[in-house]
C-alpha cells in the first residue's frame, strides 16, 4: 500500500507539471530508476517502446511503467497519474467558453490551433524517417493521405489495411520491414521528452 | 445511435453510453498520438454526430493543448464536460483511457513474444506508415478553416511555430503559450469604429 502511494505520488506530480504525452519521463526516470531502484532503463526503454506499439495516447507509457513497478496496483496507480490532470481543462474551458465570442479569445484559439498544426508536421519528421524506411511504406503513405484528406475512408480501416498490406509484403517478401521500427521511433520520442522537461 | 450529421443548428445532446461509446471506439484505435486521434474524434463529435459546433470543439482542442498532463485525455474530457458537463467529462475521460490502459499492460504482459513476432513488427511497420499520413492530414484538417478565414494570421503563425521549434529549439508548450499571447494581443477591430464608419 506504501509502496503504491508513494509511485501515486511520483507519477502524478509529474504528469501534472508535463505538457505532453512523454515530458514527464525525465523526471519519472530519476525517481524509479536512480532514486527508488524501482525499475531499469531497459524497463523505461520498454515502456516507451510499448507506447508506440498501443494505439491511443502516448502518455498510456506511464501505465505500462507502472505496471513494471508494482503490477496491477502500479498500473491504476499509473492510469490515475495520465487522467487525472486532463481534469484540468474544465476549469479552463468553464473560464475561456464563458468568452469564446470575444474577438480577442477567438484570435487566440486560432493562433494556438495553427501553431499546433505547424508543430504536428515537424512532428511527422522524425517518425517519417523511421517508419518510411522501404518503398511499400512510402506507398502506405502516400496512397492514406489523399483518402484520409477526402474523407473517404474511415481512419481505422487505413490503419488496419496498412497493417494488412506490410504484413502481406513482408510475408511475399515483397517488403523488408525493418524488425525494430519502434525502438528507433522510441529513442525519438524520449529525446524529445527530455527536450521538453529540460527546457521547462 | 446513427452516424448520419446533424441537419439543423440545435445541437445533439449525447447520452452517457453514447460518450463511452465514441471515446472508447476512437480514442483507442487511432495510431499517431493525441493530435491524430483529436481528428479523428472531430470527425465524429463535430461532422456525424454534431455534438460539438466547429467552435466549440476549437476551444476544447486549443485549451487541451495548454493544460497539463496528456493532451487527447484533456480534450475528450472538454468535450464530455461542454456536451454532458462533470458526468460527460468523468465519463469521456475514463472510456477514452482505460482500454488502451489495459491494451498497454496487456502488451507490457506479453512484450517479449510480441516484439519478437514477425508478423507483429510487419503490422505494426505498416500502422506506423499510416501513421505519417494520418498526421499529416490531421495537421490539414485543423489549419484549414484558419488558412480560409484569417490566411494572415496562417502565413506568419505557421512559420514562425516552425522556426521557433527548428531554429530556437523553443518546447511545444511554450509555442503554443507564445502562440496564445499573440493571439490575445492580436489587433482586433471595434465595434465602435465599424459603426461610426457606417453610412
Amino acid at each position: 500500500m506504501t509502496k503504491f502511494v508513494l509511485l501515486l505520488w511520483i507519477l502524478i506530480k509529474s504528469t501534472c507539471t508535463s505538457f505532453a504525452g512523454l515530458a514527464s519521463l525525465p523526471a519519472i526516470r530519476e525517481e524509479l530508476v536512480t532514486e527508488h531502484h524501482w525499475a531499469t532503463d531497459d524497463e523505461i526503454d520498454q515502456a516507451i517502446v510499448i507506447t508506440r506499439t498501443t494505439p491511443g495516447p502516448v502518455g498510456v507509457w506511464v501505465v505500462s511503467i507502472g505496471y513494471m513497478v508494482d503490477g496491477a496496483p502500479g498500473a491504476v496507480a499509473g492510469w490515475i497519474a495520465m487522467a487525472a490532470p486532463s481534469l484540468l481543462v474544465v476549469l479552463l474551458v468553464g473560464y475561456f467558453g464563458r468568452r469564446a465570442q470575444h474577438p480577442r479569445v477567438r484570435n487566440m484559439l486560432q493562433c494556438v490551433v495553427l501553431a499546433s498544426a505547424a508543430l504536428l508536421v515537424l512532428a511527422t519528421i522524425p517518425i517519417g524517417r523511421d517508419a518510411l524506411n522501404g518503398p511499400l511504406m512510402v506507398a502506405i503513405t502516400v496512397v492514406a493521405l489523399p483518402l484520409l484528406l477526402a474523407k473517404r475512408v474511415n481512419t481505422l480501416w487505413i490503419i488496419a489495411g496498412a497493417a494488412v498490406l506490410s504484413f502481406t509484403g513482408s510475408m511475399l517478401g515483397v517488403a523488408a520491414v525493418s524488425r525494430a521500427p519502434p525502438a528507433q521511433l522510441a529513442r525519438h520520442v524520449a529525446d524529445e521528452g527530455a527536450r521538453e522537461s529540460r527546457h521547462r | 445511435m446513427t452516424d448520419e450529421p446533424v441537419a439543423n443548428d440545435k445541437r445533439a445532446r449525447p447520452t452517457l453510453w453514447s460518450l463511452v461509446n465514441v471515446f472508447s471506439r476512437y480514442a483507442n484505435t487511432t495510431f499517431g498520438g493525441g493530435s491524430a486521434t483529436i481528428a479523428v474524434l472531430k470527425e465524429q463529435v463535430v461532422t456525424k454526430r454534431g455534438w460539438l459546433a466547429p467552435d466549440q470543439f476549437e476551444l476544447n482542442y486549443a485549451l487541451s493543448r495548454l493544460t497539463p498532463g496528456t493532451n487527447l485525455l484533456a480534450f475528450c474530457t472538454a468535450a464530455g464536460w461542454t456536451t454532458r458537463r462533470w458526468r460527460g467529462a468523468i465519463v469521456a475521460l475514463v472510456a477514452s483511457s482505460l482500454p488502451c490502459s489495459m491494451l498497454a499492460v496487456l502488451i507490457t504482459v506479453f512484450y517479449e513474444q510480441l516484439h519478437g513476432s514477425a508478423w507483429f513488427q510487419a503490422a505494426l511497420s505498416g500502422a506506423l506508415a499510416a501513421a505519417v499520413a494520418i498526421m499529416l492530414s490531421t495537421a490539414w484538417v485543423f489549419a484549414e478553416p484558419h488558412v480560409k478565414t484569417a490566411p494572415l494570421k496562417a502565413v506568419i503563425v505557421v512559420p514562425a511555430a516552425a522556426a521557433l521549434s527548428l531554429g530556437v529549439g523553443l518546447t511545444p508548450v511554450k509555442i503554443l503559450l507564445l502562440a496564445a499571447v499573440a493571439g490575445l494581443g492580436w489587433p482586433v477591430k471595434r465595434p465602435a469604429a465599424v459603426a461610426k464608419d457606417a453610412p
